[in-house]
């Protein structure tokens, strides 16, 4: 259920005029005077009719939008579908989310008919990861002459995920994999994944494997399959616990970063084919193998909700799954040092630091 | 700021907009204080300097550049018009902002503009005495639109992509705010009267301050004199209740006492032989009524000092009072016996200025007299531009009027010039003056050519009784002068000189009507009664305050939400559309519908098993993006809708209930 909260506000510019207005009217009140009389006049009638003709009640317009999914940092339009349920007309309806709109930034719908319905696309960038289940949207009108404005806070049910924005790592990230590597090498010089075949596409592919020349000759998709000198099966840690007595409030900067850094590992891994096996360590260890699409977006929904959590120590049985991949990356996000990862006893790469 | 895309359209009806604002502005401000040499002198340069576009010379050399332009057409100003006296050198403090803002329409000047040339207009309505509705008509209309597309060109800026902007839907809809402003500039400045201002409370004889406006009303008609028994401002005088239950003319004047002794600056009047006539004696006839007029009933009540005046009617036919009076029927001047004071009276009256068109005036030699130190070559000088040729008396004054009109200008303080005589200062002066100046100026002038005349005084107009519909209300602030010719049979009759807007009452400034005859006098004064009613009775301050709150009132009051529901339905969507409640109507059958207020999302989790199979939430993704996404409904969607379609029809039938 949407919640609204609506007012009509005065402008700078309403300040100004109605504070002469009434400096006008009060010298017309003490003297009598045809003049002042005719200023106050002249100068309360344009805000009078700002008054009357503004558009009231935006609190009755129905807002909905679909579930968002972005990364942070990244614009994108939503499709704003604008509902007028009041009994008159509205103009000049400006719609913007404080959350992602930029300053100054939103939307103009010039005219929403009174019972009318409009789509408005709604420019946005998602500022901060995150992951919310309602979404607050900002409509003002200042129609006519813009000395009153005319304000609705509109909160819709309406989910909203900002995934950590990606970063670039080092290439000898996907190196130490490389230099690890048991299965069998081969005289290639060049780093990265090789084209491997191509195959028909599949419900929840990613869209950006897809092979553009070959899905036109064939006028079906057919996405492309990489085969690289990476591991099939990695590791990825996110520790997300605070080393014991630090302050919340410390490493903000590191613990964004390491997350960020995560989402951009997934997507490298996934990316060469790879199946990760991945672990938040927090409260509890939720673990995720990610072998489809659907795992990766469960994955990075759950990173865009990550908080630091206190310390608290993990039963062996966390590292039963870790222990059977060829490969794990660790990202100590809550700063804690990560002395469990020598409990392993595979290849594990320390991404942001050094094992202790 | 950016232009936004598609907004030239809109600049340039700004502009126009703009420029019409701050030309009412100047033309009212414009007059014998403020020539326009001026006016330029003080626009011009500034408006040059806000022109000058950036070029690859330092902004500097426009400063020095502008400052001699200043320096040269102040000068020349100074040669052509004289110096500014005190109040047009103020107005003129605020010229050179508006010129450079006007012209140079950067980020909120347009605004910045506006607000100027309203202190302009403001200001030469001071200076003048009064405002040009006209102009301000102008005015607001340029203001209002200036302020409406000032507003809308600052959301086009803000808002990326912006949405066109149809000009013709702009100016239709600024020019009807601009109306409503208007209106709502009238309606609040009648309003307004009703304040219970300190300064309009009834006050003493002695309350009235110097310096206010003077109407000789004592023994003498001294222009630019001090003393007279109405001075003071806005103290209630008299009511006038319509007997006869017929609306009351705005233009009403009520005399109070006459001048028939020329001077160059003071009027005198001459002996009067004083009747005496008691209640007993019934009502007093003083003129026997004119045939084909019609004839009116007042009472009139008293308050103040008007108790010692006995304020009446030109052209009373029948006086009854309840005290004893005295007063000459010849002269048409009447005051309460001595020791007495009068409250309430009742007369009988006609409006005889139409009924006088066709008559020629009462050769009275008394009338006709002029002092010798008139300086008669000026005098002789203006008649024969205004009036060559001799003329019957009506048309002679009409000439009179407009030469007035058209040479002198109307504001209350005393004229300078010269001559050191208010008169002449008046006619070759600064020209300007106050009701009493247009009145001596008049006479003298109809004196010249010989017609009889003399200067009335008393109250002009009033206003609406807020108490009693059919009443109007005089106070000090109606004190009006104003030019009587004699006609046998008819007494003295009102010629007013004074331009109509300033004499006390919101009259239209109409050029004096043409000679009429008898024969057609009487339609049109009942039709101009009938809409002088109806719009004194809009216009009038009750009506225009209850106006303004019950369109608030309707503004703010509290609405239905609207019922109807619509969806959103575009062409493109009508297609998907069909095929999705197609599908909604199968499952639905199956006994697998879909939740009131579930989204689709929500019904394909409901679903669970039947959403496994990968077609139904393939045609669920279609139809989202076509609704959401704005793709098109193209073959490979449609496609997957029937694919779904299929699948679903293909599904037994099930109980009426959603799997677990």
């Amino acid at each position: 259920m949407a919640t609204v909260r609506s007012t009509i506000e005065l402008t700078v510019r309403g300040r100004v005029l109605l504070l002469l207005a009434t400096l006008a009217t009060t010298a017309a009140w003490l003297t009598g005077d045809v003049d002042a009389r005719l200023a106050a006049g002249l100068l309360a009638a344009p805000l009078f009719v700002d008054f009357v003709a503004k558009p009231r009640r935006l609190e009755r317009v129905r807002v909905h939008v679909v579930r968002r999914r972005t990364v942070a940092g990244a614009p994108f339009v939503d499709q704003v579908e604008l509902r007028n349920e009041g009994d008159r007309r509205l103009l000049e309806l400006r719609l913007l989310e404080p959350r992602t709109s930029a300053p100054g930034g939103g939307a103009l719908l010039d005219r929403l008919a009174k019972g009318g319905v409009a789509m408005l696309p709604l420019p946005a960038r998602g500022q901060q990861r995150g992951r919310r289940c309602e979404r607050t949207f900002v409509l003002h009108s200042s129609w006519p002459f813009g000395f009153l404005r005319s304000r609705a806070v509109l909160t819709i049910a309406a989910e909203l995920i900002v995934e950590p924005a990606r970063v670039p790592l080092s290439p000898q990230l996907l190196r130490a994999a490389d230099d690890q590597q048991t299965g069998q090498r081969d005289a290639r010089t060049l780093p990265g994944p090789e084209f491997h075949s191509l195959r028909e596409y599949r419900l929840g592919d990613d869209a950006r494997r897809v092979h553009a020349l070959r899905s036109s000759t064939l006028g079906s998709l057919v996405t492309v399959t990489w085969h690289g000198n990476v591991p099939r099966s990695v590791g990825l840690v996110l520790d997300l616990r605070r080393p014991p007595g630090r302050s919340p409030r410390r490493g903000g900067a590191r613990f964004e970063w390491s997350l960020s850094a995560a989402a951009t590992l997934l997507e490298m891994l996934r990316a060469q084919d790879a199946t990760v096996h991945a672990v938040l360590l927090g409260n509890a260890a939720d673990q995720l193998t990610i072998a489809a699409s659907a795992e990766e977006q469960q994955f990075l929904a759950l990173l865009a909700a990550a908080a630091p959590t206190a310390h608290q120590s993990l039963p062996a049985a966390t590292w039963a799954g870790l222990r059977r991949c060829e490969q794990v990356y660790w990202l100590a996000a809550g700063g804690h040092r990560a002395t469990d990862a020598l409990a392993l006893g595979t290849r594990v790469t320390l991404v942001g630091g050094e094992l202790p | 700021m950016t232009a936004p895309p598609g907004s030239n359209g809109l600049r340039r009806l700004l502009t126009m907009a703009l420029w019409s604002a701050v030309a009412a502005a100047l033309l009212q401000l414009h007059g014998p204080q403020l020539h326009g040499i001026w006016l330029v002198a003080l626009t011009a340069p500034a408006a040059v300097l806000a022109a000058w576009s950036p070029g690859p010379a330092p902004r500097w050399r426009r400063v020095p550049f502008t400052a001699v332009l200043q320096l040269l057409l102040v000068l020349l100003a100074l040669r052509l018009s004289g110096p500014l006296e005190r109040p047009a050198a103020l107005a003129g403090t605020i010229l050179p902002p508006l010129g450079f803002v006007t012209v140079r329409r950067r980020d909120t000047d347009c605004a910045l503009a506006s607000f100027l040339a309203f202190c302009v207009l403001l200001v030469g309505a001071i200076i003048h005495g009064g405002a040009d509705p006209w102009l301000i008509g102008l005015f607001v209309l340029g203001s209002a639109l200036v302020l409406r597309l000032e507003a809308r060109l600052a959301l086009l800026s803000l808002t990326v992509p912006a949405p066109p902007a149809p000009l013709r839907r702009q100016l239709g809809g600024g020019l009807l705010l601009a109306v409503a402003c208007g209106l709502c500039a009238l309606a609040g400045v009648r309003a307004l009267e009703l304040l219970p201002a300190p300064s309009r409370a009834n006050r003493g004889a002695g309350d009235a301050g110097a310096g206010q406006r003077r109407i000789g009303l004592g023994d003498q008609f001294a222009l630019g004199g001090a003393g007279a028994p109405l001075n003071g401002s806005n103290e209630r005088l008299l009511r006038v209740v319509a007997a006869d239950h017929r609306p009351l003319p705005d233009d009403m004047y009520l005399r109070s006492g006459a001048f028939d002794l020329p001077g160059v600056d003071v009027w005198t009047a001459s002996a009067v032989t004083l009747q005496r006539h008691d209640p007993t004696d019934g009502p007093w006839q003083l003129r026997t009524p004119v045939a084909g007029v019609p004839l009116r009933r007042l009472e009139l009540q008293a308050f103040g000092r008007a108790t010692g005046l006995l304020p009446l009617p030109p052209g009373t036919c029948t006086l009854r009072a309840p005290m004893a009076i005295v007063g000459d029927p010849q002269c048409e001047y009447f005051r309460p016996a001595p020791g007495n004071s009068v409250v309430t009276f009742a007369v009988t009256c006609q409006d005889l200025q139409l009924a006088v068109r066709t008559r020629t005036p009462d050769p009275l030699a008394a009338l006709t007299a002029l002092p010798p130190e008139f300086d008669r070559a000026l005098l002789q000088r203006l008649l024969r531009q205004w009036a060559p040729g001799p003329l019957p008396a009506q048309e002679l004054a009409d000439q009179i009027t407009r030469g007035l009109w058209s040479r002198c200008s109307y504001a209350l303080r005393e004229p300078t010039g010269p001559h050191g005589h208010a008169l002449l200062d008046f006619l070759d002066g600064d020209r300007t003056g106050y009701c009493m100046h247009f009145a001596a100026a008049a006479a003298a002038l109809l004196r010249l050519r010989s017609v009889p005349c003399r200067i009335g005084v008393g109250l002009y107009g009033g206003e609406p009784d807020s108490q009693q519909p059919d009443a109007r209300t005089f106070g000090t602030q109606h004190a009006h002068a104003w030019v009587e010719i004699p006609f046998a049979g008819c007494g003295f009759v009102v010629f007013d000189p004074t331009p109509a807007l300033q004499r006390g009452a919101a009259l239209p400034l109409d050029p004096p009507e043409p000679p009429r005859t008898n024969t057609d006098a009487s339609g049109p004064v009942t039709d101009r009664s009938a809409w002088s009613q109806a719009g004194s009775l809009l216009t009038s301050p009750w009506p225009c305050l209850l106006g303004l709150l019950a369109t608030a009132i309707v503004a703010v009051r509290p609405g239905r939400p609207h019922r109807r529901r619509q969806r959103a339905i575009v062409p493109e969507l009508r297609p998907a559309r069909r095929w999705l409640l197609r599908i909604l109507a199968e499952l639905q059958q199956r006994g697998l519908g879909r939740g009131p207020g579930a989204t689709l999302e929500q019904y394909q989790q409901q679903l669970g098993a039947v959403a496994a199979d990968a077609r139904l939430p393939a045609a669920f993704a279609a139809y989202q993006e076509v609704r959401f996404g704005a793709l098109p409904f193209d073959g490979d969607r449609q496609a997957r809708m029937a694919t779904a379609l299929a699948a679903v029809q293909a599904l037994p039938r099930l109980p009426p209930q959603l799997p677990a």
